[in-house]
């Protein structure tokens, strides 16, 4: 299935894109788009290797990584720093 | 006793009595040190009928037995005291006066009474003086601490109060480290502080933190550094605003006093740390021992607002003065924020304060006459600077703001009460809990009010395996987060006693954390153990203000915040506290109406908490 990633901030420096449509299998879930992502995009996992240092977005709501895709769906990926 | 000085200093201002102590070893193992060896004494040298302004209130100083030691960011100290709320008061914070009062040779200083004049305190290895301070009185803090070195020692560090701690308002704090600005005590231990007459406390002193095992100190030193750096690199460049652009987007960082799920994302960027560090930012501030520099050195040279010269705005100040007030100007933050310092004020309830009164003037609650022709509409970044002015002196409406937005609300009438965000009468922190449902019970749980420096968010961000919070829970999720914060608040509860920053929490893993005690003290301390110290603690605060007559009743969540937002990441969702409640109590062996119970008392070894429960009205101790 087809689902559009946005990438903000570091993910944009580091993929040097700010949109992708990628193909995954059914039912897959978020944690494995990005395992899927760090081998597309060397540098993604240097950021993803911690969980609190990025977010996700599921068709603009705030979700963890458990959450399965479905078709069309649209992933906001950014980095956030914690604190304060 | 390694890695303590073993000295307590008490004061009595109304006697000028000055009093050596011993800290007792037991005690120091049962409670560590800062907040959890304050919530022992403030339980037992006050009582319920204790006024927060009285003489009888117990105002303390606190530090830890890592603090001094080269373990990094573990350079902090506590202030504990029963709060102007009226109820456990706390606040832990950074800089340099908690070392330098432990190299004075004291792990403690523990104030009783009033004094008749102005006084503040000058305490070195070889004296302690009570000194007049009718000078200062008045003096904003960053003024205090120049005038105070002059008359000490150049290297002398001051914690004081400003004019609004003076003034006795419910959003003072007290600041160490001048213009660096480090805050201590939310729900307005400055005024506590204001109260008694003591405008400031200077120490100095050479002596050095023995540790029991220095070269296994030096290697988790060197060990731990080495992580913390590299982990926390973007903390350093951007400090806690470079999160402000994710955490909005996330929903978590509130806009317009609580009622907007999102705002326009080039706003949100102009606040942002990184914008700070391409435009006013002018350095880092690092605390004794950090080796992360959180903190921002800002200068504003031109416009309405320059003059701006000294610590900048934190996440927390981009929030409340920001987002919070629809105010886009970055300098009018940083202006917003040091006026905040200077008073003595609370940056978080400040802003807040004046989100609060803004919402109160669209709403026509209040008019021009009530602001002395203050136009008070969203985004008048000059309105808000003016408010501040008018909060920290305490003059028209500043006055009344000062008390806090849930008596201000009372006072303002009309339905502004269901706008005044607060839990037990403290303004929350820029955190929301639609975007991250475990504060839908941390703020409501945490003994001094909406706090999140009494648990973390991490529960949501980031996986704790070591307590058995193997993956990170949904937002949304309410399962697992009533006990998910129990655990976190009595983890972040050790890093309060231990007094280490909560920024190196998820970096250094708690069995580290257990090594930098054991080797500094020579204890042979378990795991468990340690844990234990926290629950301990957590209870205690919680008994203090169970003897109050607070109970579940009091455990609630702002009635803005369960109203659910129609945009942004954290849309359509509201916390069910009551769902994550049921779950927190039974977990910490609570009753239904969230009174700890005798049995879990006990297993601490608080009998003298148990006791009193034991005593109560057999109806508020029902069993899960």
């Amino acid at each position: 299935m087809k689902i559009t990633v946005k990438f903000f901030f570091d993910f944009q420096e580091i993929t040097g894109e700010k949109e992708i449509e990628i193909e995954i299998k059914k039912e897959s879930t978020i944690k494995e788009l990005i395992k899927l992502l760090e081998a597309s995009f060397p540098g993604v996992k240097e950021i993803t290797e911690h969980h609190e240092d990025y977010s996700v977005l599921l068709n603009g709501i705030h979700v963890n990584l458990t959450k399965k895709l479905k078709e069309n769906d649209v992933i906001d990926l950014f980095s956030v720093i914690d604190g304060g | 006793m390694k890695g303590y000085m073993g000295k307590l200093l008490r004061v009595d201002l109304t006697k000028r009595e000055i009093i050596i102590q011993d800290l007792p070893e037991n005690l120091a193992k049962q409670y560590i040190g800062g907040s959890g060896l304050g919530s022992r004494f403030l339980f037992d040298e006050t009582t319920e009928k204790t006024e927060p302004f009285g003489e009888e209130n117990v105002l303390m100083f606190l530090t830890g037995p890592l603090v001094g030691t080269t373990l990094p960011c573990s350079g902090r100290h506590a202030v504990v005291a029963k709060s102007a709320l009226g109820i456990w008061g706390e606040g832990d914070v950074g800089g340099s006066w908690g070392v330098t009062l432990k190299r004075a040779g004291y792990d403690g200083i523990i104030i009783k009474g009033k004094s008749k004049k102005p006084v503040y305190l000058w305490v070195t290895e070889e004296n302690i003086f009570i000194r007049e301070a009718s000078h200062i009185w008045g003096k904003d803090t960053y003024e205090v601490e120049g005038i105070i070195k002059s008359e000490t020692h150049e290297k002398a560090v001051i914690t004081c109060i400003g004019p609004a701690g003076e003034k006795m308002s419910k959003m003072a704090v007290i600041f160490n480290n001048g213009v660096h600005a480090r805050a201590a005590g939310r729900g307005g231990l400055g005024a506590i502080m204001g109260s008694k007459n003591l405008k400031a406390i200077a120490v100095y002193g050479r002596k050095r933190v023995e540790v029991a095992f220095p070269d296994q100190v030096r290697s988790l030193t060197k060990e731990s550094a080495a992580k913390i750096i590299e982990r926390q690199k973007r903390l350093r460049e951007f400090g806690t605003p470079g999160g402000v652009v994710g955490k909005h987007k996330i929903g978590d960082m509130p806009v317009k006093n609580w009622s907007l799920g999102r705002w326009d994302d080039d706003k949100i960027k102009k606040i942002s740390g990184q914008v700070m560090a391409e435009t006013i930012l002018t350095g880092r501030y690092s605390c004794a021992s950090c080796v992360i520099s959180c903190g921002r050195v800002v200068k504003v040279n031109d416009g309405p607002f320059a003059g701006v010269d000294g610590g900048g705005p934190e996440y927390e100040a981009c929030g409340s003065l920001g987002s919070m007030c629809l105010i886009d100007d970055l300098k009018a933050i940083a202006m917003g924020n040091e006026l905040c310092n200077r008073y003595g004020l609370d940056v978080i309830s400040a802003g807040a304060a004046v989100a609060f009164a803004m919402e109160c003037y669209e709403k026509g609650l209040i008019n021009k006459s009530d602001t002395e022709g203050i136009e008070l509409e969203w985004g008048n970044a000059k309105a808000m600077v003016e408010m501040i002015h008018k909060i920290g002196k305490r003059e028209g409406i500043g006055e009344l703001l000062g008390e806090g937005v849930k008596i201000a609300a009372q006072k303002i009438g009309g339905n502004a009460s269901d706008f005044a965000v607060e839990v037990k009468g403290l303004e929350p922190p820029m955190h929301d809990a639609r975007a991250l449902g475990s504060f839908g019970v941390a703020y409501p749980t945490y003994p001094r009010g909406a706090c999140h420096r009494g648990c973390n968010h991490y529960i949501e961000r980031n996986a704790f395996p070591e307590f058995g919070l193997d993956d990170p829970i949904d937002p949304r999720e309410h399962k697992g987060k009533g006990i998910g914060v129990a655990i976190m608040q009595d983890y972040s509860g050790l890093f309060n006693s231990l007094k280490l920053c909560q920024f190196i929490l998820n970096v250094v893993r708690p069995p580290q954390i257990l090594e930098f005690l054991n080797y500094v003290t020579g204890w042979n301390l378990e795991f468990e153990e340690l844990m234990k110290i926290g629950e301990r603690a957590f209870n205690v605060k919680r008994m203090y203000n169970v003897r109050l007559g607070l109970s579940k009743k009091d455990d609630t969540l702002p009635k803005r915040m369960r109203e659910k937002l129609t945009e942004g990441g954290a849309a359509n969702y509201s916390p069910d506290t009551e769902i994550m409640l049921k779950e927190y109590y039974k977990y910490r062996g609570w009753s239904k109406q969230g009174i700890p119970l005798s049995p879990k008392l006990r297993k601490l070894g608080l009998s003298k908490e148990a006791e009193m429960i034991e005593k109560m009205d057999p109806s508020m101790l029902e069993e899960f």
